[in-house]
């Protein structure tokens, strides 16, 4: 999983190095402003005072440089792995290789997004936390040399302080989680709120919405103000601690100066240099629950990856290979206009739900199949998408199998009859996949494909016509209006073979009739093949074959109107 | 948790892989730039469109003040406990220079105990006043900040649904999650730090001018360049921050979505567009990202002047002041201790004021909606005395078109349904029948004309009474986060298990609502349970049977009928109507036919109105729908 570490063997040793020299300049400032009151303010002289003065100023200045170099470095770092993580995740997760998961979006976008953040996040500690520790043992061993009893009441307020951390830190975490989780509870349950307007507002019950946040919202603030009681008291504690030692040291100090063991200077050094001391083990403690929070984040991402069958190292999810490689649909060269394949063929599989069918669908045909059983309607759609337990599937010549799958989709489209929009203008909604000649030559091709889809009105109602932006999921649409553009989406792909699944649910019977006619004609080229899955009677009336599967026994071949003979084809068309 | 071993991961790498990913951002590539290829992200970033109203700072300042007035003795509380601390923490230099005098006269162990003890006093009361003051000043913002977080959401659940179309609803949505989110974040981490550090800065700064007042020349040269440094930092990093906002939410957005729609990105092959479109997005915001770390090390930089001249001027100073003005070397100590304990918390303060700033931003934004949308409030007192409809002349129209003029989708109309009867709307798509059954229910307020419920008009009417009275369910299907029995209960809170049975069972949901792993305790929405659109309908009649409205409207909510062919949501929404005044909008004429009365529209009117077999004799244009429909 620490990958993240080898991708950046070549800056970590002198980010380390850098660091190191910062933090300890930063340290060693109390003992150049005790050695600067020594020997240039204590002892009159003018000259040691300015130079002293200038000393302090160039050190500070190179070590500041130093920082701001290394700072950039880390940083720079950090931003790639963010970057790179979730790159590589969001990548792992869409492609179709992966092997499929079961688990929520919200989770994939929080491990792809503030778990990839966190796991990164040891680049920004690493450099750190490795040269603030040296220093702070450092500064003991000098504090050690100057008197042994110096040395000991550090240790001692090291020890005090790391055992107060350790005691708090796990309780402190527990409560910010449970405040995070609660706030967490509450603006989701926001959100959820508003996304569900519409349905609150027609049932009219936004009062009681309204309390149900408010009870949410009062919970999270108990649970932030408890939080708030925990946080006062840790950094009372460490301010004791602080406090403690610091009053120890300068007692210690003072003595010995008083016995002429130690300078003024020396003393003002130590008591600076405890109290730096004591501000960096603050820092140090809050450790353990970033290393924990960290390693957590970098165990999820790792076991997503593995669940999707891939890894981080994999050479296809690098951010070259992401940036540059093209989606693998079987074509030479992208945009280009199929020709046609010769047809569509599906053979039921002997024992599968699609047993004793054999569809054939040729060159400039369109076929209307209608399933009595959804379930059969369903194994014909898998069926299509390779998975050979149902039938096997042949476009002209050519065998679609689970493994090729991916390689066929240039020249057979099976349109989900779920829909789904991705943000993108109308134009680009229509275009996913059109041919990219007939894309540059106009609104020709768009026009088309509305009028296949009965949905030139939108063009009137939507403010800025093609332009006019799409929401994702169509957010800013209605349902049949949705179900009209993914129609349109598809007829616009122009593929060679399209096969639709129930796709007028949504719409009224005025338009699905439109739909119907101009569907057809759209797409009764001499190389292009249809197989309509579907029970709209409309449809079924203007396809030109129709081969109808009853619950359970073999399939009918047929025209509508002579379907329409059979009692169980009335019944399941006249709903 | 090992480090791969660098040959590990050598041989893991294939050739074409380059040797260094780290060159693979383009940093000084602008996110314009980078986003050249992907026209939906461009304007994804550049669209940060505010449909509600944001407050300027003043109407900001004046509402926190408003609200801190309500809790008057904790602010003052607070205030008094928080400057009690950081005098304290201000008399822990002196007291080390103190102890710098008595090394110098030489004094004995007993004063120097007494001087130990007192620097522990100081220590001991520096401790308590942060304990309890960062409890008093984190309690006082998280009390601030739920108030208005609830004011937030209680102005957004009565905004109309029109105002939420389009991107209303993200910026709305941004403001009741991402606005409290940021400012719950500074207000838990950052303000008690930002306020304590802030008293503490202050009052150190009247601690070295009344200990010397050479060091006025010290505050004096050195504070204004802090200033200077802040704005300077905060004036560049605010819109970066706020454009990275942008992209990280167009980022989340993006991956959501692609999620969501795996089926159609892998029928369509577009898994890599998809993940380009998130990476280049990504990419915007580590490149901004770093741009704000760019300008961290440039304040940084500046930053260290200041630093640099207050250390060299103590010691000048302190020169100036033993040599010239006879100062003990104590006093030189406690000026430079009081200089080397201001440097860091100099640097948070800058650093704090980012979130400070993003806050502040998010702040005006919530103030904003509750500022300028007033509560919802009954309009009047009348109540509805039965279940029937009257519309009198009534119209609408949507916004405005390119010449200026609205664009009328409902002419007008008088309607009168009786109490119990059923009405079915058809026509095409566009026709107006959604926008008419909205103002039936009483969801959208018509431009003109007036509706009344049951005698009761709706523009005069008692407002719970009046939504208590009529509901409607369209085809927006939502299912509610927590478990199912929450989800019901948001129609009927004290309906008991039995009652939620009873109504899944009159929609047919019973037997997958038995089949769900913890029945009605399960969870569902977003976090639980994935209901498909056929059950998530079935959920909202469930709702509806517990609620009991006298009028439904169904607006084409059985059009998710998925592909099973059941009819499963057909017969639920007949049974969940039964008994009442109904309005359905129809998009099967099958729904249409059993109908009381049948209203045909056609751009915005309605041409035909009665029974079916009326209308079918009438050679209309129904007629001519249902001779299609039944061939």
């Amino acid at each position: 999983m620490r990958s993240l570490l080898g991708q950046h063997r070549h800056q970590i040793p002198w980010i380390l190095g850098a660091s190191f020299v910062v933090e300890l300049v930063d340290m060693a400032l109390p003992l150049l402003l005790g050695w600067v009151i020594d020997r240039g303010i204590l002892a009159g002289s003018l000259t040691v005072t300015l130079l002293g003065a200038l000393g302090v100023i160039v050190v500070r200045l190179f070590s500041t440089y130093l920082w701001t170099a290394m700072f950039a470095a880390s940083q720079r770092a950090r931003m790639t792995e963010r970057h790179r993580v979730r790159v590589a995740v969001t990548g792992a997760v869409l492609d179709p290789r992966s092997r499929p998961i079961q688990r929520p979006a919200g989770e994939v976008l929080s491990i792809a997004t503030s778990d990839a953040d966190k796991a990164s996040d040891l680049l920004d500690m690493l450099p750190w936390a490795f040269p603030a520790s040296a220093v702070v043992l450092l500064s003991c061993v000098w504090l050690g040399w100057q008197d042994i009893w110096l040395g000991v009441a550090t240790l001692i307020g090291i020890a005090v302080m790391v055992l107060v951390v350790r005691v708090i830190s796990p309780i402190l975490s527990a409560r910010y989680d449970a405040q995070q989780s609660r706030a967490a509870d509450a603006a989701a349950t926001a959100t959820d709120l508003v996304h569900g307007l519409r349905v609150l507002q027609g049932l009219g019950v936004q009062s009681r919405a309204r309390s149900q946040y408010r009870r949410r919202s009062r919970i999270a603030l108990d649970a932030a103000l408890v939080n708030a009681r925990y946080s006062g008291v840790s950094s009372g504690l460490t301010t004791l601690v602080t406090a403690g030692m610091m009053a120890a040291v300068a007692i210690i100090a003072a003595q010995r100066t008083i016995a002429g063991d130690m300078s003024i200077g020396t003393l003002i050094a130590v008591v600076g240099v405890a109290r730096q001391n004591m501000g960096m083990l603050q820092g140090l403690s809050g450790l353990p629950i970033w290393w924990a929070s960290m390693s957590t984040s970098g165990r999820r991402v790792r076991d997503l990856l593995a669940d999707l069958g891939r890894s981080i190292d994999d050479p296809e999810l690098q951010l070259g290979h992401l940036a540059t490689a093209r989606d693998d649909r079987g074509e030479a060269s992208p945009g280009e206009r199929r020709p046609g394949v010769g047809g569509l063929r599906i053979d039921g599989a002997p024992g599968s739900e699609l047993e004793g069918l054999t569809l054939t669908v040729p060159e400039g045909g369109v076929l209307a199949v209608a399933s009595a059983a959804p379930h059969r309607a369903e194994a014909l759609v898998a069926a299509l998408g390779g998975h050979a337990e149902q039938g096997s599937v042949q476009l002209g010549e050519q065998p679609v199998t689970a493994q090729g799958r991916f390689a066929t989709r240039a020249d057979l489209l099976v349109e989900p009859h779920v829909v789904d929009l991705f943000d993108g203008t109308l134009r680009e909604q229509l275009a996913t996949r059109a041919p990219a000649a007939a894309v540059q030559a106009g609104n020709g091709w768009a026009d088309d494909a509305l009028h296949a889809a009965g949905a030139e009105d939108l063009l009137g109602i939507l403010p800025e016509g093609y332009d006019t932006r799409i929401l994702d999921r169509g957010a800013n649409l209605s349902g049949g209006q949705r179900q009209r553009i993914a129609l349109a989406r598809a007829v616009a792909a122009d593929a060679p073979v399209l096969v639709l699944h129930d796709p007028t649910t949504a719409v009224d019977a005025v338009t699905e009739q439109h739909i119907a006619e101009a569907l057809i004609a759209a797409r009764s080229l001499p190389d292009r093949s249809t197989l309509l899955i579907t029970r709209a009677p409309a449809l079924l009336r203007e396809a030109p074959e129709v081969v109808f599967l009853p619950a359970d026994g073999p399939a009918v071949r047929g025209t509508h109107t002579a379907l329409m003979e059979r009692a169980d084809y009335r019944e399941m068309v006249q709903r | 948790m090992t480090a791969p071993h660098p040959a590990d991961t050598a041989t893991a790498q294939t050739p074409q892989t380059p040797r260094h990913p780290t060159r693979q951002i383009a940093w000084d590539v602008s996110p314009e730039e980078l986003l050249a290829s992907d026209a939906t992200a461009r304007r994804q970033l550049a669209e940060h469109a505010s449909i509600l109203p944001i407050a300027d700072v003043p109407t900001t300042a004046r509402h926190l003040r408003g609200r801190l007035a309500q809790m008057p003795w904790m602010t003052a509380l607070t205030a008094l406990v928080v400057t009690a601390g950081a005098a304290a923490a201000a008399w822990l230099p002196r007291l080390i220079g103190g102890v710098v005098d008595l090394v110098q006269q030489g004094a004995d162990t007993d004063a120097l105990y007494r001087q130990g003890a007192l620097i522990l006093l100081a220590g001991i009361l520096q401790a308590l006043f942060s304990a309890i003051g960062w409890s008093l000043v984190s309690g006082l913002g998280q009390r601030v900040l739920a108030g208005m977080r609830e004011d937030v959401i209680d102005r957004a659940l009565d905004l109309p649904a029109q105002t939420m179309e389009i991107t209303g609803i993200g910026d709305a949505l941004s403001r009741v999650a991402d606005d409290v989110d940021v400012t719950a974040r500074a207000v838990n981490n950052v303000v008690p730090n930002l306020i304590q550090m802030g008293f503490y800065v202050v009052v150190t700064m009247i601690g070295m001018v009344t200990l010397s007042p050479w060091l006025l020349i010290l505050v004096v040269l050195v504070a204004p360049m802090y200033i200077l440094a802040g704005r300077w930092y905060l004036r560049r990093t605010a819109p970066i921050y706020r454009r990275e906002r942008v992209a990280m939410g167009a980022r989340a957005q993006g991956l959501l979505s692609a999620i969501h729609g795996i089926p159609t990105v892998h029928a369509y092959g577009i898994e890599r567009r998809e993940t380009r479109h998130v990476a280049v997005l990504s990419e915007a915001a580590a490149v901004l990202g770093m741009r704000v770390m760019t300008l961290v090390t440039r304040v940084v930089k500046v930053v260290v002047w200041p630093e640099n001249l207050s250390i060299a001027l103590v010691l000048v100073l302190g020169y100036a002041m033993v040599h010239v003005s006879d100062a003990p070397v104590g006093l030189v100590t406690a000026a430079g201790m009081y200089v080397l304990t201001l440097l860091w918390p100099m640097m948070n303060l800058l650093f704090s004021l980012d979130d400070v700033q993003s806050a502040a931003a998010s702040l005006t934004r919530m103030v904003g909606v509750i500022e300028a949308i007033d509560p919802a409030s009954s309009p009047g007192d009348q109540v509805p005395a039965d279940a029937s409809i009257r519309l009198e002349q009534v119209s609408h129209a949507y916004g405005e078109s390119a010449d200026g003029g609205e664009r009328t989708v409902l002419f007008p109309i008088d309607l009168h349904v009786a109490p119990g009867e059923v009405i079915a709307l058809v026509g095409a798509s566009g026709a107006g029948k959604s926008t008419l059954a909205s103002i039936i229910a009483g969801t959208l307020t018509p431009r003109h004309g007036a509706v009344l419920h049951g005698g009761a008009d709706l523009a005069r009417a008692e407002l719970e009474a009046a939504r208590r009275h009529a509901s409607i369910v369209s085809q927006d299907v939502h299912v509610f986060r927590g478990t199912l029995a929450e989800d019901l209960r948001l129609a009927r809170p004290e309906a008991g298990e039995e009652e939620l049975w009873a109504a899944l069972e009159r929609v047919e949901a019973g037997p997958w609502a038995r089949r769900l792993p913890q029945g009605l305790h399960t969870e569902v929405g977003e976090k639980g349970e994935r209901l498909t659109a056929e059950q998530s309908q079935q959920l909202a009649l469930a709702r509806i049977a517990l609620q009991d409205p006298a009028v439904l409207v169904l607006d084409e909510a059985t059009a998710d009928e998925g592909s099973s062919g059941a009819r499963v949501l057909e017969r639920a929404a007949l049974e969940v109507a039964r008994g009442r005044t109904t309005v359905i909008v129809a998009h099967r004429l099958s729904q249409a036919m059993h109908a009381d009365r049948i209203l045909v529209m056609e751009g915005g009117h309605v041409v035909e109105q009665g029974p079916h077999a009326e209308l079918v004799e009438r050679g209309g244009v129904y007629a001519r729908l249902w001779s299609a429909w039944s061939a």
